[in-house]
């Protein structure tokens, strides 16, 4: 470590920080192009400071150390020189390190394990808390179709659940549904105008941002829909990333393709994940369409119809794929997983 | 009690043809590990699928909850399994535990950890930052040690390092079967281990006792040739499969890495290699048991792990001639270092061909910030690689261009680099935002003001 220190390298906490956006940085104003590298493993825009214009390189730490060292991005260890304090150059030797310390310094005990008896435990919820909130069931599935919902975003291009829901100061808010659904999809860029979090109100006309809008929905008791590109929801497996959107009443998301575990948290928290059989048919359905979804046949394996009202058009139809096994369709007719292992419990 | 009854249903199951075995732990960091080794998949259901299997394939099916009438056909089936472990870290610990309370259940079903490194923010910091940090994080640490206590969960304090290394020093073993509410929990696959990372929702039906789904996963095989060497490193390796497969490439799949080259990987870049399959969306990654998983688990006091899993090595890798649905062949030997991006990870450039990439695409050439550590790559082997390089800068009186952070994620290694602040305390990212504007460089002269501590000195 002193090694690092000597070469003016900072050392940081025991933690994740900057890695999942917790880096508040101060030295490149934010909107300014600027290039960082990391030995981290994701590097999606914005993720380690929440610039858009920082482009992030992946590397390995050797990698980083000497690019740092030599403070730009084509600098060839293998062949490349740099100048050293005396005037002269000097080629850098190949790594060497051990794999394992001599021993491992156990350090202080960190880890508390649980009772015998925990009877005597008190686990308290402030009703007053902002990070805290008891949850409360979502509603179980009205046993009807799902018909004139509108389309609340239409997402472009990537959108992970990073542009779902984003980390870095919303983090706080993790245990507190309501408060952390203010996070809802503001990094998903809409196809309509390629901004972020500036989605028109289909009732209203207003522009507004992606959760006031749903708010707004919801208050008028009305479900909407996601339409998403390829890959939705890749990234990490925070399943607020479908509990935001069920709680401001996301009935269904719409795409080209999942990622796995987006797709079966959503399936957990009674919202559809559903794909195009004809990935074309996502550029045919318009950012403020209405969206009616036929039920009457929701089976393993069978396709779903969904009716698409783009304004001013005839309707038209669109065959939609979906993979949910029996079971998780108990868990979409119950509301959520969690509501239907408590009705199993009784 | 639930964990004896996990032990009990498993030996029921297991007994009959091969062993089980419960190993009293010398620590108190946990009870008992189970070390399962997955035969029975290699006697009953080879005769049902009569084929050879892959070692993910051996390890998902050894935990199946009924093996007998399970359905297996790969991309297809729904596999109910039994997990031997779950881990959550911090942020994804709340809502999963506050989901847990909901369901009325007392005590979890499978041995529990929870883990406080994702509310911690990057900054290094003496008692004093401790005391802010619990103050401001108050709430949510006490929600969770409380309900941790109550449930039966194991609670890892801030401080203790990040989830996956902490796993990967003391739960992980060959042939187990995990989940962690955590994308990166695939990392313990550098210890033979599949690991799999789910939504808290997935945590909740584990923790509940109900059987775990997954898809039945289609299997990606890497077979590595030659021998790492030179600038190239384990996480070369996986940024090169990046490069390859593509951020969608492993959907579905397991990643498993076999061939003559997997014995010149240290068992914590396998680590590293299992951790970023996360970034090609892989189900997990796995490696195959071998002499460097045994000295790891040496080193980390578990010989009694490897012991055992000496004696099943055969088993905890794939058998010959097992089918995989892909396989990707790299030559260690001629693997370059990479740079991979920007704003993608599989935007892979080999280092020969780094520069050409930035200069057509107009990239920024000079470097603003460097980072180095997080939960893929700090590893003891990682830090004392980088320090090689920053010693020979510093034999040359050189000092580092751009700004350059260190951040850890372990107290077993962070003991055994010889700190020489204290970065065991934690400060949460809420004390970060709202602190006085600092320059980077006033943070510098901070940071390096900040007094040792006893404890990390040696």
């Amino acid at each position: 470590m002193k090694a690092f220190e000597d070469i003016g390298g900072v050392v940081l906490a025991n933690a994740c920080g900057p890695c999942i956006g917790q880096w508040k940085r101060e030295d490149v104003p934010k909107g300014t192009r600027n290039s960082i590298v990391t030995s981290y493993n994701r590097n999606f825009a914005m993720r380690n400071d929440g610039n858009p214009e920082t482009h992030a390189f992946v590397a390995s730490p050797e990698m980083v150390t000497v690019l740092a060292i030599a403070g730009r991005l084509t600098f060839d260890p293998r062949k490349d020189t740099l100048i050293g304090a005396d005037g002269k150059p000097f080629k850098f030797d190949e790594p060497v390190g051990d794999e394992l310390p001599q021993r491992f310094d156990p350090g202080e005990n960190t880890f508390q394990a649980p009772p015998e008896d925990s009877s005597a435990v008190k686990v308290e919820v402030s009703p007053t808390s902002n990070r805290l909130q008891l949850l409360t069931p979502f509603p179980a599935w009205e046993q009807r179709d799902l018909t004139d919902m509108p389309v609340l975003i239409k997402a472009k291009g990537k959108c992970t659940t990073d542009h779902i829901s984003m980390a870095g100061p919303w983090l706080k808010f993790r245990g507190h549904l309501d408060n952390i659904s203010n996070n809802m999809l503001i990094g998903a860029v809409n196809a309509e105008n390629d901004k972020t979090n500036l989605v028109k109100n289909q009732f209203t006309g207003a522009y507004g941002g992606v959760p006031d809008t749903a708010r707004d929905y919801k208050q008028r008791g009305v479900g909407w829909v996601v339409i998403g590109d390829s890959n939705y929801g890749e990234g990490s497996s925070r399943e607020h990333a479908a509990l935001c959107p069920r709680h401001l009443g996301c009935r269904a998301v719409i795409t080209r393709s999942f990622a796995r575990i987006h797709e079966t948290n959503l399936k957990k928290q009674g919202v559809l994940p559903l794909t195009f059989a004809d990935p074309a048919d996502y550029d045919r359905i318009k950012p403020d369409a209405r969206l009616s979804l036929g039920l009457s046949n929701f089976k393993p394996g069978q396709q779903l119809t969904l009716t698409v009202t783009n304004p001013a058009e005839a309707p038209f139809q669109v065959t939609l794929n979906h993979t949910f096994n029996a079971g998780q369709i108990e868990w979409f007719k119950a509301g959520s997983a969690l509501n239907y292992m408590k009705s199993q419990a009784k | 009690m639930p964990r004896s009854r996990t032990i009990s249903r498993l030996s029921g199951v297991y007994r009959r043809e091969h062993r089980v075995l419960a190993l009293e732990c010398g620590t108190d960091l946990c009870d008992i590990r189970v070390l399962l080794v997955c035969s029975w998949c290699a006697c009953t259901l080879s005769d049902r699928l009569n084929r050879p299997l892959t070692l993910g394939e051996k390890i998902l099916y050894g935990h199946l909850d009924k093996p007998k009438e399970q359905d297996i056909k790969r991309g297809e089936s729904y596999l109910n399994l039994r997990p031997d472990r779950v881990a959550m870290q911090d942020a994804t610990a709340q809502m999963a535990v506050l989901q847990f309370i909901s369901s009325g259940l007392p005590r979890t079903a499978v041995p529990t950890t929870i883990h406080c490194d994702h509310l911690i923010a990057a900054k290094a910091g003496g008692s004093q930052d401790l005391a802010v940090a619990s103050s401001e994080n108050k709430e949510v640490y006490d929600f969770l040690a409380s309900a941790g206590a109550k449930y039966g969960m194991g609670f890892w304090r801030p401080g203790s390092g990040i989830i996956h290394q902490i796993i990967l020093e003391n739960y992980a073993f060959p042939g187990g079967l995990m989940i962690g509410t955590d994308s990166h929990t695939p990392n313990a696959g550098g210890l033979g281990m599949c690991a799999i990372g789910v939504g808290g929702a997935d945590a909740v039906d584990v923790m509940a006792n109900l059987p775990w789904e997954l898809k039945a996963p289609n299997y990606i095989g890497v077979n590595l040739t030659g021998k790492l060497n030179g600038w190239a490193s384990p996480k070369d390796v996986i940024l090169k499969l990046a490069g390859l497969l593509t951020v969608k490439g492993g959907t579905g799949f397991i990643v498993e890495y076999f061939g003559p080259g997997v014995d010149s990987i240290s068992c914590t870049g396998m680590a590293t290699i299992c951790n970023m399959g996360a970034e090609i969306g892989a189900t997990t990654s796995v490696f195959p048991y071998n002499k460097r998983m045994h000295d790891y688990l040496v080193a980390t006091g578990r010989s009694g792990i490897a012991r055992e899993a000496d004696l099943f090595g055969n088993l905890l890798r794939s058998d010959a001639n097992a089918s995989y649905d892909k396989v990707v062949n790299i030559d260690l030997s001629t693997l370059e270092p990479h740079l991979n991006g920007p704003f993608t990870p599989d935007l892979a450039h080999p280092i020969s061909e780094f520069g050409k990439a930035l200069h057509a695409n107009g990239w920024p050439e000079e470097l603003s910030v460097g980072l180095i550590g997080s939960c893929t790559n700090s590893s003891y082997e990682d830090m004392s690689r980088s320090a090689s390089i920053a010693r020979q800068a510093l034999d040359h009186g050189l000092k580092v261009m751009c700004c350059l952070f260190i951040s850890l994620s372990l107290s077993l290694s962070h003991s055994s680099l010889s700190l020489s602040h204290s970065l065991c305390c934690c400060c949460c990212w809420w004390w970060w935002q709202h602190r006085p504007r600092a320059s980077l460089r006033s943070l510098l002269a901070r940071s390096k003001s900040v007094q040792p501590s006893p404890r990390t000195v040696r």
